[in-house]
């Protein structure tokens, strides 16, 4: 498996015949990453702030594994140090010591590195320094870890950390030994990254030529792409960071009638759910795993019945209607999987409000159908051109109900400083909603056409104040921040969480000392009675219209009539909960956790009275 | 207000001797009308409609109603249901008619019965309207001395007369009603509906083909828009009041509940049965059991009284949860003991409920602050998030209008959005939305949308769409361009559309909603009718495609294209991948069928009617059978049958118990008489099994309950090894076999089952 760098790798083809209809991950397994850290001498020197690189290595460990912990990959996690005092390990070879074997992660794992960190002159003690230390040896360690694993890997990565520029300076044998082993480990489908460290690192003296013998004959991008020096945490958890997955949420057939399909795929810019911490349910006692299972029982007898011998009911125009679990997955049936053009549109009329959900990415397929991206470029470019968007059906997979659907088409744009992209070129399928789904607000609208032209600037003052650039990676999500610094502490066992900052609360100091006048002139204008909550609420009473007495209705006095006449009468709605349970507890009927709706049921069921 | 809003509606309908005339049509007049006042009455049920209806037949052979002597007048004249709520009785009563009556009936006088009825039956009552909907081609005698009184009451009781069906003609075109073979008595009644119909204010008379086209789809439960209050803050002193309503929502799921399914309904199942068995070579059988489906309601339909009771017969179930350790010595565990853990990698972590305060977020008062103001193209409609969306107007005092326009006209005119901090209400999760300031000619107000937090945003990269080798030519371009102007949704022919175009959001009912109405309109009208997903409406089917002149318009646009463009379709690889789904399909069913072909073991005996196994206690039928004496093929028989339905049937893994431990017993009775025919049948179940039942295999697997071996009894000629093999089925665990991509759900679908669907907690 060749790893190419482009950001789209497996997505671009070239009219290879034996496209592969599956993605990476249908078949691929989990990410292995070691990280194999120099741990002679020069790493432990300390620098004015005290830390060391070797300390910089650890610290960037701990950080990435608390982010795959945190974002709930799946990933083995593996740290080798090269250059320690131990020899004779038995098949291990010497100066070479495994802190931590390819695994999941756990909080112990993060819990020994913050040891180490409390405390590395511990760990140079116990293990040492040597310079005898072979590197080809190391990274061969490091294939044997990834080549004994049983779980199935999809990308296996080696992050070598050192300081030392020139390994082997004066044994070329050595040397030559770890070129061989590097191109060894590619061919094994390793990805070696080198991650430097010093500013006086020189990548020409060795690593350039261990890139080389890496690099693929057909992808000469990767020379230069990496040879930043790491100097912080930061730096390092940068390089590492994966690219990000590339999973479709639904890949369908688009037809444009008269038998004419192309393939496409749909992805999702935003995550359908923040990653909250998976929950499990333990014993208080002993916190042994527990599982849950629902029985189900009849109210009548109290007997237990499997979920296959229940319907679905509902009610209807006083009636049941039932419905089996088989019939309910045919009624989902209604329209097979796909997209299907009904026409074009110009893009102003689908309104800004017509937003139903949170909309999805439309790029070609060629696994799908092959020839599908021309076509799809011409109809994208011509949408484009003529601010067309064209109106489809879609149904993401068999047994999701049909949506109307606006596909819009979207340029991509680069930043102009990095030449990166940040929008995709392709469509974006925008959920219309239905007619079911509007709601008719005539009546709770309110004119206001005419502002004051006084008030008007005022305010576009305090707008211009106020602006900033918005972009949602800036805001993280308190809730979540909140419960995963919980959740660290205690898995971790630190006295205290660590601090996060809100950003969803508006900074009120900093606001308003940049509007101060112009908040004050605003409200005054607005209010100029000085702006009171009671006051408005008032206001908005008086003015709204007097409603009509409603016709005078006797009310039962429901205290002293016997259930049955209250039933009789249609009444046991306005009876409370309690009264409900205690009547039916007397009348030796079981109530369980009812809800009203249920137990009122139950009264009129008890009497034999038909529920009105 | 909202009290007022519903209507009372009396339905006259004529099924005396003169509907039953052709129409031009070719089918009867009463036919017509019972359709009309069908759709009426199930759009009101389905829509929960508060509106509230009466019956009135005219030309009944009853006479029922307060107005009629006993000597003649107001005859044949019957009030069948009185002011309510529809309800399926009246749809049934209404379907009754197959024929029509011999009886005449004067609709004048049904007219007054009904206007009299009506004054009576809603007193007390505020409705907003009173409308008499009458369906008769007003062709029976009538007297019309009294016409002038009637449309003096109908105008002081300020009821609306709507007549479906006269054909009345304008006074321009009078020429033809002559020509037609109307008789004089039906042109002089036609003449003077029309006279009422003018008369009363806001009455109206409108053909069938119009009503059935307004009628033909269901309408959706009206939601009154809930208020909600917040006062939105810039800094610490700009506080506007502003009051928020939902613009677009999900719609409501369908509020079903867990019943017993109810065991009467053999003739279902087998219907069932026989309709999934449709591709076989069994066409007759098919055939038939489709007219059952078809034909069932009509035969059913006399049967009154089994019609209404149906619910009596309907238990109640409830759902319990038990927690359990896992492992040898699994014991359940009291809810008290049970605390809430969360996974940090693999390391399970225990909260108890002091730790609680430390992981939650309190988000404080509600409110809606704002952070600051961005412009537009910083929130792009592909960071647009939530369901739905909202809008904000100023409360209705003159200080917040003030206050608010000037915003509103600030943002618009800087092209401005507002970023802010949501709160609902006290401590619940936050949301950051924007603003978008909308102007319209009649009212000013927020559009408020939901944005991604930093942990939900993606990043998606994709290589430009036009590379070297797929550059789309001149001519390929053209072709498109043709396309596009071919099937313009503008381009319409109704001046109503002209600004929004076909397939406007306002006017686009939702297929889905309309099938699962009329579904469940020809289920509450015949009980035992199976779904089978064949059964779709042709409305339905109608709203699901373009309309016939854009598609007719694009024909040579897209005969350009296939010749211009090469599209070939990849089929996916055979043994790709070697999953559960390519083990278990075996025999290629379409997917949509599940249920294999019935095996000669799954035969149902129909000459002994008395052996039955339930599946309620299916172990004791099958074992007082067997010590009945019936033979032990046909007892094996009737087991496997019960263990096909529960595991065929079964929502989920957890139900797999209970015909586990059938097939316990009935691996038991067959290892001691002949393990030949338990060993044929799971030998053809295994084959039958679809690969969502993977996990039922797992169960029989673990227990050890395959085939018997000649280990365990010497009329076995199995081997240990044949059986160990047997279980296995290849290397089912397959951990990346594709379930569904779980974070990636795009379904919101089916929130039909109940919202606290208790098992995927």
């Amino acid at each position: 498996m060749t790893q190419t760098p482009a950001p789209w790798a497996g997505i671009i083809d070239d009219g290879d015949d034996n496209l592969d209809t599956r993605e990476g991950w249908m078949w691929g397994g989990k990410n292995a990453i070691i990280f194999l850290i120099d741990a002679t001498e020069p790493m432990f020197e300390k620098h004015i702030d005290d830390s060391s690189y070797f300390m910089t290595c650890i610290e960037a460990c701990k950080e990435m594994m608390l982010q795959a912990v945190f974002h709930q990959d799946k990933d083995l996690f593996g740290i080798v140090a090269y250059g320690t005092k131990h020899v004779n390990q038995g098949a291990q070879a010497n100066h070479i010591t495994t802190v931590q074997d390819l695994s999941c992660l756990n909080a112990d794992i993060i819990k020994e590195l913050l040891n180490i960190l409390g405390d590395v002159d511990k760990f140079e003690n116990k293990h040492g320094h040597s310079n005898n230390f072979s590197l080809a040896d190391a990274l061969w360690h490091c294939s044997s870890m990834v080549s004994k694993c049983t779980t199935k890997l999809y990308e296996k990565k080696i992050f070598l950390m050192t300081c030392n520029d020139n390994p082997h300076a004066t044994d070329p044998k050595l040397q030559n030994d770890t070129r061989m082993r590097a191109r060894n480990v590619m061919e094994m489908g390793l990805e070696l990254k080198i991650l430097p460290f010093g500013m006086t690192f020189t990548f020409d003296n060795f690593f350039k030529e261990v890139y080389q013998i890496m690099q693929d004959e057909n992808d000469p991008s990767i020379l230069g792409h990496n040879f930043k020096i790491v100097r912080e945490v930061k730096d390092i958890v940068a390089c590492v960071a994966r690219a990000p997955s590339k999973r479709s949420v639904s890949r369908v057939l688009w037809s444009l009638g008269n038998d004419i399909k192309l393939g496409v795929a749909a992805y999702s810019f935003v995550r359908s759910a923040p990653p909250f911490p998976k929950k499990q349910k333990v014993t208080r006692l002993n916190n042994a795993v527990v599982t849950s299972q629902v029985s189900i029982f009849r109210t009548d007898t109290g007997e237990a019945i499997s979920a296959a011998e229940t319907s679905k009911a509902i009610k209807v125009g006083g009636q049941t209607v039932t419905f089996e679990a088989e019939e309910l997955r045919r009624v989902k049936r209604l329209t097979s999987s796909g997209l299907v053009l009904l026409g074009f549109k110009p893009i102003r009329t689908i309104q800004l409000w017509y937003h139903k959900k949170k909309p999805v990415f439309i790029y070609p397929e060629e696994r799908k159908v092959k020839g599908s991206r021309t076509l799809f470029a011409a109809l994208h470019e011509r949408c484009l051109a003529r601010e067309m968007c064209a109106i489809c059906y879609f149904t993401p997979r068999t047994s999701a109900k049909p949506s109307l659907v606006a596909l819009i088409p979207l340029a991509e744009k680069l930043d102009s400083k990095t030449n990166t992209q940040f929008v995709p070129p392709g469509f974006i399928l925008k959920f219309l909603p239905y007619v079911d789904n509007i709601r008719d607000l005539k009546e709770q609208e309110v004119n206001c056409s005419r502002p004051d032209p006084k008030m008007v600037s005022v305010a576009e003052e305090v707008i211009d104040k106020m602006r900033f650039k918005f972009s949602p990676s800036n805001i993280d999500n308190p809730k979540l921040q909140k419960h995963w610094s919980g959740l660290e502490a205690l898995a971790l066992g630190y006295a205290e969480p660590k601090e996060f900052v809100d950003f969803t609360v508006p900074e009120y100091e900093a606001i308003d000392a940049r509007i101060n006048d112009l908040a004050e002139t605003f409200s005054s204008m607005a209010f100029p009675d000085g702006y009171n909550e009671a006051v408005v609420k008032k206001a908005v009473k008086r003015t709204a219209p007097a409603k009509t007495p409603a016709p005078k209705k006797v009310k039962p006095d429901l205290n002293n009539m016997s259930m049955e006449n209250i039933a009789n009468q249609g009444l046991v709605e306005k009876l409370t909960v309690d009264k409900l349970k205690s009547y039916l507890i007397d009348e030796d009927v079981k109530v369980g956790k009812m809800k009203k709706a249920e137990l009122v049921e139950a009264v009129y069921h008890h009497l034999g009275i038909q529920q009105p | 207000m909202a009290r007022t809003a519903h209507e009372a509606i009396i339905i006259v309908l004529d099924v005396g001797p003169n509907v039953g005339q052709l129409l031009p049509n070719g089918e009867t007049f009463l036919s017509n009308a019972q359709l009309c006042a069908t759709q009426i009455l199930q759009r009101k049920i389905l829509a929960g409609s508060k509106d509230e209806i009466g019956l009135i037949l005219l030309g009944s052979e009853q006479t029922n109603n307060p107005l009629a002597d006993g000597e003649g007048s107001y005859n044949n004249i019957e009030i069948a249901h009185t002011l309510q709520l529809a309800d399926w009785q009246m749809v049934k009563t209404i379907s009754n008619y197959e024929k029509c009556t011999t009886s005449n009936g004067d609709w004048l006088d049904a007219l007054i019965v009904a206007a009299d009825y009506m004054r009576s039956a809603i007193e007390g009552k505020r409705f907003k309207e009173k409308k008499i909907v009458l369906l008769s081609n007003c062709c029976a005698d009538v007297s019309d001395d009294e016409v002038d009184s009637v449309i003096q009451g109908l105008q002081t009781e300020e009821i609306q007369i709507i007549s479906i069906g006269p054909q009345v003609y304008t006074t321009q075109s009078q020429g033809p009603s002559s020509q037609d073979n109307k008789s004089e008595v039906q042109a002089e009644g036609e003449k003077l509906i029309t006279r009422i119909i003018e008369q009363v204010d806001n009455s109206v008379i409108c053909s069938f083909e119009d009503a059935i086209a307004q009628l033909m789809y269901f309408e959706q439960k009206k939601t009154r828009p809930t208020p909600w209050k917040v006062v939105m803050d810039i800094g610490s002193t700009i506080r506007i009041p502003l009051v928020g309503y939902k613009k677009v929502a999900p719609v409501k799921p369908h509020n079903m509940r867990d019943i017993i399914t109810s065991y009467n309904k053999s003739a279902r199942e087998s219907a069932a049965v026989k309709s999934k068995q449709e591709p076989t070579s069994d066409g007759i059988s098919s055939l038939q059991s489709l007219d059952i489906s078809r034909i069932h309601p009509d035969q059913i339909e006399t049967q009154d009284d089994e019609f209404m009771d149906s619910d009596d017969d309907e238990v109640k179930i409830e759902k319990d949860r038990i927690y359990r350790t896992v492992g040898d010595d699994a014991a359940p565990i009291p809810d008290a003991d049970v605390i809430e853990g969360y996974m940090f990698g693999t390391t399970i972590v225990p909260v108890t409920e002091d730790d609680i305060p430390g992981l939650t977020y309190y988000s404080g008062e509600k409110c809606l602050s704002v952070l600051g103001f961005t412009k537009k193209q910083n929130v792009p409609m592909y960071l647009h998030t939530g369901d739905g969306c909202h809008q904000f107007f100023p409360e209705k005092e003159e200080n917040c209008i003030r206050a608010f326009s000037a915003l509103v006209q600030a943002m618009d005119s800087k092209d401005m959005v507002a970023i802010v901090r949501k709160v609902y209400r006290k401590d619940s999760t936050p949301t950051m939305c924007a603003l978008f300031p909308m102007i319209s000619p009649v009212f000013q107000c927020f559009v408020c949308i939901e944005l991604p937090f930093s942990e939900d945003v993606k990043t998606l990269l994709f290589p430009p769409l036009v590379g070297e080798k797929n550059k789309p030519s001149k001519e390929q371009l053209d072709a498109v361009d043709n396309l596009i102007t071919s099937m313009d949704l503008m381009a319409t022919e109704y001046e109503e559309d002209a600004e929004t175009g076909l397939f406007d959001p306002h006017k686009t009912l939702d297929p889905y909603e309309q099938h699962f109405h009329s579904i469940i309109a020809k289920k509450a009208l015949n009980k035992d009718m199976y779904f089978s997903g064949v059964e779709v409406d042709e409305a339905v089917r109608l709203l699901l495609s373009s309309s016939e002149e854009v598609l007719e318009s694009a024909k040579p646009c897209l005969d350009e294209i296939k010749k211009l463009f090469t599209l070939t379709e990849i089929v996916p690889k055979e043994g790709a991948r070697k999953a559960a789904a390519d083990i278990f399909q075996q025999n290629k069913l379409d997917d949509s069928t599940p249920t294999p072909t019935p095996s000669s073991l799954c035969h149902p005996d129909s000459s002994n009617v008395t052996a039955h196994i339930g599946t309620v206690h299916p172990q004791e039928d099958f074992k007082n059978l067997v010590d009945a004496g019936i033979p032990l093929e046909k007892a094996c028989d009737l087991m496997a049958q019960v263990i096909r339905d529960l595991v065929f049937k079964a929502f989920d893994a957890d139900d797999f118990n209970k015909p586990f431990k059938c097939l316990i017993s009935l691996r038991k009775a067959c290892l001691e008489k002949s393990p030949v025919i338990f060993n044929d049948w799971i030998s053809k179940f295994k084959n039958e099994l679809p690969p969502e039942k993977v996990g039922f295999w797992e169960l029989i697997a673990s227990g050890k309950a395959g085939l018997i071996t000649s280990s365990e009894t010497i009329i076995s000629n199995i081997s240990d090894e044949a059986a160990k093999q047997f279980l296995q089925v290849d290397d089912v665990k397959d951990e990346t076999f594709p379930n569904q991509p779980v974070d990636e759900d795009l379904d919101d679908l089916v929130c039909i089952w109940d919202k606290n669907n208790l098992k995927c907690m």
